[in-house]
């Protein structure tokens, strides 16, 4: 308790607040703009930390990782197109909202849901660190297996009107996944030569590709002169609203701590699991893809619950889960912090004053969001003939800056030629970005299971987390198959 | 044998999908991915699965998934052939959709000519020429915003990502600026 006043006193300075306040600042515009990546801006920003102190440096970059991540869901709401993957989801209504002309109720309740969900997130951290590290830890290849079989079973949740073109959406997710290295043997697989896929396709070209790119084509095929999105952001969102989506959100936030805390996962499919949840138990799951305001709830949620908890395994154990902790994890290093068991004793008081801090961030992230909706929301005024070629140089750009590569911008317009013709053949997108996202992870564990086991597949049977997975995945299969409104087949 | 005429747009759509995602996902598997995965023999280890088996499995459950949606596109045909037709009359004329086809042809040769030309003629020169087409292409003659979408939008986006995010933009003939 010492450490935490300790820490909580450590924390209150001007530099510190200003710090993480400047942090979040810089998120927000590089969440919203699509392509350009928290990892990136984390990676861009690490220079000018060298001469700051520990604590102002490392609040910074925590400030830039929690604020980008809601900031995705701007654009996500407003163009199509995900500022970073793990808004993807909140595609799926965002989007239709801000068509009907209620863009501002849909962002208004992706702030709020994400600054609960960041708190929550954020309590986890101070008071369950040690508690969810220990469970972290016990997860082995088959338990990684089962966890990402369950959340596969998303796809019956998010395959629209056909599961069968569902199933082949997710299928094709898969197999463009499998583009590349292989990770067991170190051969090249369905490369054709090209030295480019070696290192596999990316996620944000694909990302961009399918839902913002396959919209500007789409927008070209639509009758002159029909009004194809509403030029109004709209009413604010009200308090009912929100109070109706508290037990979602709440709900959202824990599947994110969970997620979170689990190395090797990340912001989307929590996301995408906290909208199949939202979606199975609402009331209103029939209108789930087409404008539901849950959905963004569901979704956003499920995003920033994991922002806080992906810093338990890194801080508690000095295990990065994803590649932005892992940018971050070498930032620790740097300014002399050694993430692991023994920094809660050695540190303790920079780490609760970091803690405090994080804690914090979601007044400063509500205060900041309210700021950059008003400010985006500003958007919608802009005809769609004069948006969708600006968001056209907006893809392009975001996409060319990740790699510096032109292959990346062909990647993506190719994403985007295929998600036309997908959704002309009335297939969802979003399962195929499921598929690529957990397939590498889903074979990888399956793979290293067989290997570990030699060869033994009862492996997949054994422990008490297996059962657990495996009846969550039957059950969620059950469900999404029995569902009134997801019909296998129209 | 198959007779089209009387089937309706979703079923002949779906029939389509299912034959072309069946032939398609049968080649890449008797063809594709035996020359683009090396099998593996013998390899010492022993219990590692091969590289080919993901996509061998992923591949096979494609080409099954659109034999079914060709079998539920005729059956559904079928189940329609038995109740009278009914006239759709969607609003639309031959010309709007001729219109809307080239259109849609015109903005994806236009973006693929954009990206292969991004490197030779520089990130800007390309956003600016693209912009102004794709303007005009939606039906904008005002001249004024022409200029503002096509010349000034894209010169402040290429300002934000060059000198504010650092992004290195390839410049081809506007390396001056």
């Amino acid at each position: 308790m010492e450490h935490v006043l300790i820490g909580l006193k450590t924390f209150l300075t001007v530099q510190n607040i200003l710090a993480l306040t400047f942090g979040q600042a810089i998120g927000v515009v590089i969440g919203a703009i699509p392509g350009l990546t928290v990892t990136m801006a984390i990676a861009l920003l690490l220079p000018f930390t060298f001469g700051m102190p520990a604590l102002p440096a490392v609040l910074l970059l925590v400030g830039v990782y929690k604020a980008g991540i809601y900031a995705g869901s701007i654009s996500a709401i407003l163009i199509k197109a995900p500022g970073t993957p793990a808004s993807a989801c909140t595609v799926l209504d965002g989007w239709p909202m801000a068509q009907q002309g209620q863009a501002r109720r849909a962002m208004d309740m992706a702030l709020y849901a994400s600054c609960v969900a960041d708190f929550v997130s954020n309590l986890s951290l101070l008071l369950l660190a040690g508690l969810i590290a220990s469970f972290a830890l016990r997860f082995g290849p088959p338990e990684f297996f089962w966890l990402i079989a369950f959340a596969l079973t998303v796809v019956t949740a998010v395959s629209g009107a056909s599961l069968l073109k569902g199933l082949v959406s997710a299928s094709l997710g898969v197999l463009l996944s499998t583009v590349g290295m292989d990770l067991v043997y170190g051969t090249p697989r369905l490369t054709f030569g090209v030295l480019e896929l070696t290192g596999g396709l990316s996620f944000v070209p694909l990302l961009i590709g399918l839902f913002a790119v396959a919209e500007i084509f789409e927008f070209y095929g639509r009758e002159p002169g029909k009004v194809e999105r509403s030029r109004s952001a709209g009413a604010r969102l009200k308090w009912e609203e929100f109070r109706n989506c508290l037990p979602t959100i709440l709900r959202g936030s824990v599947i994110g701590v969970i997620i979170g805390a689990i190395p090797g996962t990340g912001p989307a499919i929590a996301s995408f699991l906290s909208y199949a949840e939202a979606k199975r138990t609402s009331k209103r799951a029939a209108n789930f893809g087409h404008g539901e305001i849950e959905g963004v709830a569901a979704s956003e949620s499920g995003n920033n619950g994991v922002a806080g908890a992906t810093l338990i395994p890194l801080l508690a154990l000095g295990i990065p889960g994803d590649v932005i902790t892992a940018v971050m994890f070498g930032a620790f290093l740097i300014h002399g912090i050694d993430p692991g068991p023994t920094l809660f004793t050695r540190q303790a008081d920079f780490v609760y004053a970091l803690i405090w801090g994080i804690m914090l961030s979601s007044i400063g992230l509500l205060v900041l969001g309210r700021i950059a909706v008003s400010a985006f929301a500003r958007t919608t005024t802009v005809p769609s003939h004069i948006l969708m070629p600006i968001v056209l140089i907006f893809c392009v750009f975001g996409t060319y800056s990740i790699n510096n590569s032109t292959f990346d911008v062909l990647i993506m317009l190719g994403a985007g030629v295929l998600g036309y013709v997908m959704s002309k053949v009335d297939m969802a997108a979003a399962p195929l970005l499921i598929g690529f996202v957990l397939g590498p992870i889903f074979e990888d564990n399956f793979r290293r299971s067989v290997l570990v086991a030699r060869g033994d597949y009862t492996t997949f049977f054994q422990g008490p987390i297996v059962w657990v997975f495996i009846v969550l995945t039957a059950l969620s299969l059950i469900f999404g198959l029995r569902k009134k409104n997801v019909p296998i087949e129209k | 044998m198959l007779n089209f005429e009387n089937w309706n747009v979703t079923s002949k759509r779906d029939f389509l999908l299912g034959v072309v995602l069946v032939i398609l996902f049968l080649a890449i598997f008797f063809w594709v991915i035996p020359t683009q995965i090396p099998a593996i023999v013998a390899h010492p280890l022993a219990h590692a699965l091969a590289p080919s088996f993901m996509p061998s499995i992923v591949t096979l459950i494609v080409a099954v998934l659109g034999f079914l949606i060709a079998v539920r596109a005729w059956r559904s045909a079928v189940t329609d052939a038995a109740t009278p037709p009914q006239e759709i009359v969607d609003g639309t004329t031959e010309d709007w959709r001729r219109a809307a086809v080239f259109r849609t042809a015109s903005a994806l040769v236009a973006s693929f000519a954009y990206v292969f030309l991004l490197d030779a003629i520089g990130a800007l020169s390309s956003a600016v020429s693209i912009t102004v087409i794709l303007v005009l292409l939606a039906g904008e003659r005002r001249w004024r915003t022409v200029v503002v979408a096509g010349i000034v939008v894209p010169t402040v986006i290429y300002l934000v990502f060059t000198q504010i995010a650092a992004a290195p933009l390839p410049r081809g003939i506007t390396s001056f600026f």
